[in-house]
């Protein structure tokens, strides 16, 4: 595997941000209770990471030590502002949904931990791509919480029922816990899990 | 690397200028498509209030609705099915063709000395046996909340006394409590409910604390309130009576018989 690839390739696996590091559990509570908010904020937030990363690393060398952070934030701020305006151009009922959680992906700590790990002391490939695969991600555990949190809470996907009425004649009921942010800690702890099992990864 | 002062103050300098003069650009650019869309919004919302529930966004739950219609274009259908006029305090409508009844925002009138407070109307137009008639009529809804302000419509049928629909498009109340005042759910319960008593007094409708019992002599003036969202239910309560109370010289108006809106 060739470098390039596996910095884009670890932090979907076995480095992902939410299920290995735990950063961005916030978001990944609150717009997952149903798939499409889910899949609109991944998008979000793969967009803003990947072009903090690509610009913080353009100007690194230029960025005086003292105000890093300042300098990191109002790159992110200005990208975050950028997709809120993108969004209400563009997808109008759905930023009135996220409201105030795209606002929030400034204080998503993969953002600025990124910058900070990653895009601060390497050069623009990398970076964007490092910036692309923490994103996506992040974006993917966010897929799958809102799949099964909008299947087992509402029985629908997308906003089309795919559970069968006669499931609910059978006496089947939607799960209400789903719905809340309890449901979606349930889900996340079991693909941590999960993925754990299986990776045999260990927290020191 | 560079570390003096004056670079620092001139990098962060340049830094804000570019990242404000991109943001400034973009907002420019995407103005006029954001207003159209908060605009369609604003009509939805009007046109789901008076009735047209095939205006709903949700694809599933339009749908469900369909039968009566489908809903493609809500700027067509808000053009075909819907009157705009304003009125002033006193309740009689004002010519003013330079302020759209539709971009009026309440909470900035609310701030206006009385006489230049301007209140839309919004009328639902059918023809019934060949002749235009008004079906509903529909007024904008404002007030607080626990957190947030809270905007809606409010439409009442022709008697003026029944409602026919409410929605509320904009809040920022706590999710899963306070903001189920958005659900469906809730606001079907006001379908039906009255805002006059027998002596044809305002009212409005009471949001209880809890379940509605239906053999209350007050049943019609209320309706179920939301478990954990008390205050945003009171906040409701009081804004529809606020909401309502500014608009009966009009409606008083048209309940004595007089024109709801000048037919040339």
């Amino acid at each position: 595997m060739t470098v390039d690839k596996k910095i884009f390739l670890t932090p979907i696996s076995e480095n992902n941000p939410i299920t290995t590091q735990v950063l961005g559990i916030c978001s990944a509570l609150a717009v997952t209770s149903q798939l499409k908010p889910s899949i609109v904020m991944g998008l979000a937030v793969i967009a803003v990471v990947g072009f903090s990363n690509l610009i913080t690393s353009l100007i690194r060398g230029f960025i005086p030590q003292k105000v890093r952070i300042i300098v990191e934030m109002t790159v992110v701020a200005s990208l975050v502002i950028m997709v809120d305006q993108i969004l209400k151009a563009y997808a109008f009922q759905m930023s009135k949904q996220l409201s105030v959680f795209v606002g929030l992906i400034i204080t998503n700590c993969i953002v600025l931990g990124r910058i900070e790990a990653f895009s601060m002391g390497n050069p623009p490939v990398p970076s964007l791509l490092d910036g692309l695969g923490n994103g996506l991600g992040y974006a993917i555990i966010l897929f799958i919480v809102g799949f099964f949190r909008e299947l087992l809470g509402f029985g629908k996907i997308l906003g089309y029922q795919v559970l069968p009425e006669s499931l609910y004649a059978a006496g089947y009921e939607n799960n209400g816990l789903m719905v809340l942010a309890p449901g979606a800690f349930i889900i996340l702890a079991l693909i941590v899990w999960l993925q754990r099992t299986i990776s045999g990864y260990r927290e020191e | 690397m560079r570390q003096d002062n004056t670079y620092t103050l001139i990098f962060l300098g340049a830094v804000a200028l570019a990242s404000s003069l991109i943001l400034a650009l973009a907002s420019q650019l995407l103005k006029d498509r954001q207003d159209l869309l908060r605009q369609a919004d604003m009509k939805r919302n009007i046109l789901i209030a008076a009735g047209f529930m095939e205006c709903y966004s949700d694809a599933a739950e339009a749908r469900r609705e369909m039968g009566s219609g489908v809903c493609k274009d809500v700027h067509l259908y808000y053009e075909r099915h819907m009157r705009a006029l304003l009125l002033d305090h006193l309740g009689n409508a004002v010519d003013e063709l330079e302020t759209r009844p539709e971009l009026i925002d309440p909470a900035r009138e609310a701030e206006k000395p009385k006489e230049k407070r301007r209140f839309p109307v919004f009328l639902r137009i059918d023809e019934i046996d060949g002749r235009e008639a008004i079906t509903a009529y529909c007024v904008p809804i404002y007030g607080k909340g626990l957190w947030s302000s809270l905007y809606g419509y409010l439409a009442l049928e022709s008697d003026l006394d029944t409602v026919r629909g409410l929605s509320f498009y904009r809040q920022g109340e706590t999710p899963g409590l306070g903001a189920e005042i958005q659900s469906r759910w809730f606001q079907d319960e006001f379908k039906g409910k009255k805002i006059l008593d027998a002596n044809g007094k305002l009212v409005s409708i009471t949001v209880l604390k809890g379940k509605a019992d239906p053999a209350s002599p007050l049943a019609a003036h209320q309706v179920d309130g939301i478990s954990g969202a008390t205050l945003t239910t009171k906040g409701v309560t009081e804004l529809l009576m606020k909401s309502l109370s500014m608009y009966e010289p009009y409606f008083n108006m048209i309940r004595r018989g007089g024109a709801a809106y000048d037919r040339r």
